[in-house]
């Protein structure tokens, strides 16, 4: 490419760049907004609670619960696109402000999980008649936060018995953006929050897997019937519920190395040779899933997971520098030799980095 | 438009429906009361509310409402009980205890015990026995506003519960010194 085709690729995309800057800025104020309505109304009911009878409380949910369903859809089709996800958004969340203001008033204190299930049942048929990014955003909440709370439940047929290591909180995402893929309005946004999640779940537990050498019981019961259907549809269909800049084989090396150290551990660590060889792979592992989503992040001329790569680079090598060296670093010259390497690591890997986003630019 | 405000009628009267159900519930349904040894903690997706504790939930061989042989009976030779049943209540003063167990779909009914709700029971012989109690009346909002005739440590806390045959027993209002307690209902 030469400098000047470069320079007339670059006008011309200008506009194209705050076209899309613009239009995030405006559906974040949009989702701000509903938020902030749905909040601020919840606030409303809770302060005036006895000056509102029951009657008025529950007549001013209904019309409101109508008001911002209609009122998304006709925005929607007038071109507020903004506007429309924000009462979408408010009335999505309308509907549990709903079934708690019905518990409070009645003072029902049922399975928490069936409350979530009350809502995920209410909202479902919106997603069909409403084509906003916010419900199907709500559903997959509702989704995640059932599953979660049910695996959570004494009397659940899927109850966790411990929910330590990555497992749950792996699956129960990947299982919701997996079956949210399928609504009819698709949100792309989630899969890069649902890879962002996941991505952090695994790093996170194996820093601290190979930094403390010790774990808790991850032995998950009847839990079982929820991972094994998340992680099989998302080892199945990466595309479908993680980030689109993440080829099918970054995808999978991610999810397989990063729940590796737990497969060979088992239930629990113990000492001896297989969990040693655990705590090995969750050092060796945390790196090599950096780097795939590096390479990944590169191939795809995404900025964003390229750094955040970096970022988790960074963190896997001080940790492992101050696992192997940390006993041994007392006084002035433990801080000097610290320091130094830290400089040198933040520069090598900076260094890294900035040829790998020019090479992504070429 | 109109299958927006259709899906929009199907959440409004599926609500509403929940609420007119339990409104007629509250205004039908015969009542009693049953004593707490509450707590009023406060957190901030809850709001305010008493952690109920009805003082049944827990009874140990020796009790002056629910017999030995009143157990016996129920566990009819086994060791223990696990699981979903129906709870007797007999009036005993102003209030009603628990007095009296039976299995689902069991027809035994004697003469005390005016009130039969389902509950979850944990039953063991051990000293005589020990019953676990799950009456599923966990939790009841109390409005910040709402001042309290006294500390949820002092005795002499009761709920008045809305009886369905069969069913769970439903908070209705708050009792303290067997005066209803305004603002809390």
């Amino acid at each position: 490419m030469t400098p000047e085709l470069e320079a007339s690729l670059r006008q011309t995309s200008a506009g194209l760049q705050q076209q899309k800057a613009g239009g995030l800025v405006m559906k974040a104020l949009g989702a701000l907004g509903g938020a902030l309505l749905l909040a601020g109304l919840i606030l409303i009911i809770a302060e005036n609670w006895d000056a509102l009878p029951r009657a008025v409380k529950l007549g001013a949910w209904a019309a409101l619960q109508v008001a911002f369903l209609a009122g998304a859809y006709r925005l929607g089709q007038s071109g507020q696109m903004a506007v429309a996800e924000g009462l979408a958004l408010a009335g999505s969340g309308w509907v549990l402000a709903g079934i708690a203001l019905v518990s409070q008033i009645y003072q029902l204190s049922s399975r928490a999980p069936n409350g979530v299930w009350l809502w995920l049942a209410l909202l479902l048929p919106t997603a069909w008649v409403l084509p906003r990014r916010a419900v199907s955003v709500s559903i997959f909440a509702a989704l995640v936060a059932g599953l979660l709370l049910e695996a959570h439940e004494v009397d659940s047929w899927i109850k966790a018995a411990d929910t330590e290591g990555p497992w749950l909180w792996m699956a129960v995402p990947l299982l919701g953006a997996v079956l949210v893929s399928w609504l009819p309005t698709r949100v792309f946004a989630l899969q890069a929050w649902t890879g962002f999640w996941v991505f952090g779940v695994i790093t996170i537990a194996m820093l601290a897997l190979g930094a403390a050498q010790e774990a808790d019981s991850s032995d998950l019961g009847a839990a079982w019937w929820l991972v094994v259907p998340g992680l099989l549809a998302a080892l199945a269909l990466p595309d479908r519920c993680l980030p689109r800049s993440w080829d099918a084989t970054a995808a999978r090396v991610v999810m397989v190395a990063g729940l590796l150290p737990w497969v060979v551990m088992g239930k629990e660590l113990d000492p001896g040779m297989k969990d040693a060889v655990a705590v090995g792979l969750a050092w060796i592992f945390q790196l090599v899933i950096a780097v795939a989503v590096i390479r990944a992040g590169a191939r795809a001329g995404s900025d964003a997971w390229v750094n955040i790569g970096y970022v988790a680079l960074l963190a896997g090598v001080l940790t492992r520098y101050f696992d192997f060296f940390g006993n041994y670093l007392e006084g002035g010259t433990a801080l000097l030799l610290t320091g130094v390497l830290l400089l040198f690591i933040l520069y090598a890997l900076n260094r890294a980095r900035q040829r790998t986003l020019a090479r992504e630019q070429t | 438009m109109t299958r927006v405000v259709a899906v929009a009628a199907l959440q409004v009267v599926v609500l509403l429906g929940m609420a007119g159900y339990h409104e007629y519930v509250q205004r039908t349904a015969p009542t009693f009361r049953i004593p707490l040894a509450p707590s009023d903690p406060f957190d901030v997706l809850r709001g305010r509310y008493f952690v109920l504790n009805p003082t049944d939930r827990f009874i140990r061989g020796g009790s002056p409402h629910l017999s030995q042989a009143e157990v016996d009976r129920f566990l009819f030779g086994e060791e223990s009980f696990s699981g979903e049943a129906e709870v007797g209540f007999c009036p005993v003063d102003d209030i009603y205890r628990v007095c009296a167990l039976r299995r689902p779909g069991e027809s035994y009914s004697p003469g005390p015990a005016t009130f039969w709700s389902r509950a979850r029971l944990d039953l063991n012989r051990d000293t005589g026995f020990s019953l676990g109690l799950n009456l599923r009346l966990d939790r009841f909002f109390i409005p910040n506003q709402t001042e309290l005739p006294g500390p949820e440590t002092e005795a002499g806390w009761e709920l008045e519960v809305s009886f369905r045959p069969g069913r769970t027993l439903l908070p209705r209002r708050l009792y303290f010194k067997a005066a209803p307690v305004e603002g809390a209902r």
